[in-house]
């Protein structure tokens, strides 16, 4: 699915200013946004779930236009079929898995699941091996868990697109392996295009088809990885340390 | 003696009652506004809501009796209108006392309503839900031990109420004459059991919700 974004945002906090000013366009289903903290990666997903609204631009995901301050358009996020996973993953801690993992099946302002709903998040549930879990609360699961919730959390709700706020830095060092794993699995499953931010050059190895370098407010650099090995030779994780370490010299981080 | 005591207090708690719900309305509405949406007079408000808590209770009566005395502004319409007045009536005594008890639901739940992180509100937002449903399922469920709190410090407070019912309500036996009203007649009246009596009981029930409303406000999460 094609992404296309170009927006620019002005943050404002006390005597500081930060301007992004983020263009890019995204065909391939794993694109990985990668730069130091405090470039704007973070602030670029948010624009595109209808968390931040940006001062003007575009943002497009396949057919839809979300935004687009020349036309008018601002859909709110809840009609804009993202799905978001946060850093923390900011499950609901007054809910159970279930309840958490079901929260979007109902909108208005009564909860509870009926039986056919809760079947739903039972399959769920046990696709992502969390069904003897379903009463628990988030405080009582450990972090791999956590993520698995949001991860179904975000998914129930079948979206056009799933961004990634760092999904990795909460975890256990020893567990990233095996979630990276999970998760290029996860987006082969739902078929889902996934935009992952990281500032972990292993992440960007692992998951990375677009990766797109982030400096300074601005996407320094896009790369295809597809176009970088069209013979499909060479060692894909030599090649991709070349480019961040390229990116990262040329004008420095 | 139970007896004579049981018509002020049962009065005491139909009054702060009715007072407590009210002042717990409109706390948790403006609270909410103040706690998520920035607008020009934030501040300003933030500190009208706040004057009850520190104003004298009998300038607060004037300014009821301003508001709604038979020739008050809202008074003299009610009055012209329905033929209805507020003033020596119970309903009077839960206008003041709920002015009274407000900046402690007020305040309890604007602290209540930020200490809820926002990144819930916006994950509630990506999955779909409706503002209401993101109050009623998130934000509420979150806030409301503090909230409750506030409400229950307003309720005891609401109890206590003398100077601003006194002057809106007046001290009629009966009617309404709420606990601390009565307290005051006992002592002027020389009746010192009744006094003791009635204070007693009215201490009792504000420890009560000051030990529960203590309880309360210790973090769940």
């Amino acid at each position: 699915m094609k992404i296309r974004v170009d927006i620019r945002k002005t943050l404002r906090a006390r005597d500081r200013a930060f301007t992004l000013e983020a263009s890019f366009v995204a065909e391939d289903d794993r694109v990985v946004v990668f730069g130091p903290s405090g470039s704007g990666k973070s602030v670029t997903i948010q624009c595109i779930a209808g968390l931040i609204t940006p001062d003007e631009g575009i943002i497009q995901v396949g057919e839809r236009v979300l935004f687009d301050s020349k036309a008018g358009i601002d859909l709110p996020p809840q009609l804009r079929r993202v799905g978001y996973v946060f850093q923390d993953f900011a499950l609901f801690p007054h809910l159970n898995v279930e309840e958490n993992v079901g929260f979007s099946l109902r909108r208005g302002a009564r909860g509870a699941l009926d039986d056919t709903q809760k079947r739903v998040v039972h399959d769920l549930l046990r696709l992502f091996d969390l069904e003897s879990l379903s009463r628990n609360l988030p405080r009582q699961l450990s972090g791999g868990q956590r993520q698995r919730v949001a991860l179904a959390r975000a998914l129930i709700t079948q979206p056009d697109i799933l961004l990634l706020d760092e999904p990795l830095s909460a975890l256990d060092p020893l567990l990233r392996g095996r979630v990276r794993a999970e998760l290029v699995a996860l987006q082969d499953r739902f078929q889902v295009p996934m935009i992952v931010i990281t500032h972990d050059p292993a992440d960007v190895e692992a998951l990375a088809e677009t990766i797109l370098i982030y400096r300074h407010g601005q996407v320094a650099r896009r790369v295809r990885l597809s176009e970088l090995e069209p013979d499909g030779s060479g060692v894909r994780g030599e090649r991709v340390n070349r480019v961040l370490s390229e990116a990262y010299a040329n004008g420095g981080a | 003696m139970l007896g004579s005591a049981l018509v002020p207090l049962l009065l005491t708690l139909k009054v702060a009652g009715f007072a407590t719900l009210l002042a717990l309305v409109m706390g948790v509405a403006v609270a909410f506004v103040l706690a998520r949406y920035a607008f020009p007079g934030r501040d300003l408000l933030d500190a009208v809501c706040t004057l009850p808590m520190v104003m004298p209770p009998t300038v607060l009566g004037y300014y009821l009796i301003v508001l709604i005395g038979r020739r008050g502004w809202i008074g003299e319409w009610l009055w012209e209108s329905f033929g209805i007045t507020l003033m020596f009536t119970w309903q009077g005594a839960v206008l003041a006392a709920a002015i009274v008890a407000f900046p402690l639901v007020f305040k309890a739940a604007r602290a209540a309503f930020e200490s809820v992180d926002r990144q819930f509100e916006g994950a509630a937002r990506t999955l779909g839900v409706s503002e209401w449903g993101i109050f009623f399922r998130v934000t509420f469920p979150l806030a409301w031990r503090g909230v409750l709190a506030g409400t229950m410090l307003a309720f005891a407070r609401a109890m206590g109420e003398f100077g601003a019912t006194l002057m809106v309500a007046g001290n009629i036996p009966g009617r309404t004459q709420t606990l601390s009203l009565a307290v005051y007649d006992a002592v002027q009246a020389g009746q010192d059991d009744m006094a003791n009596f009635l204070v007693i009981v009215t201490s009792l029930v504000c420890v009560a919700i000051l030990f529960g409303s203590g309880k309360l406000l210790k973090p769940r999460y």
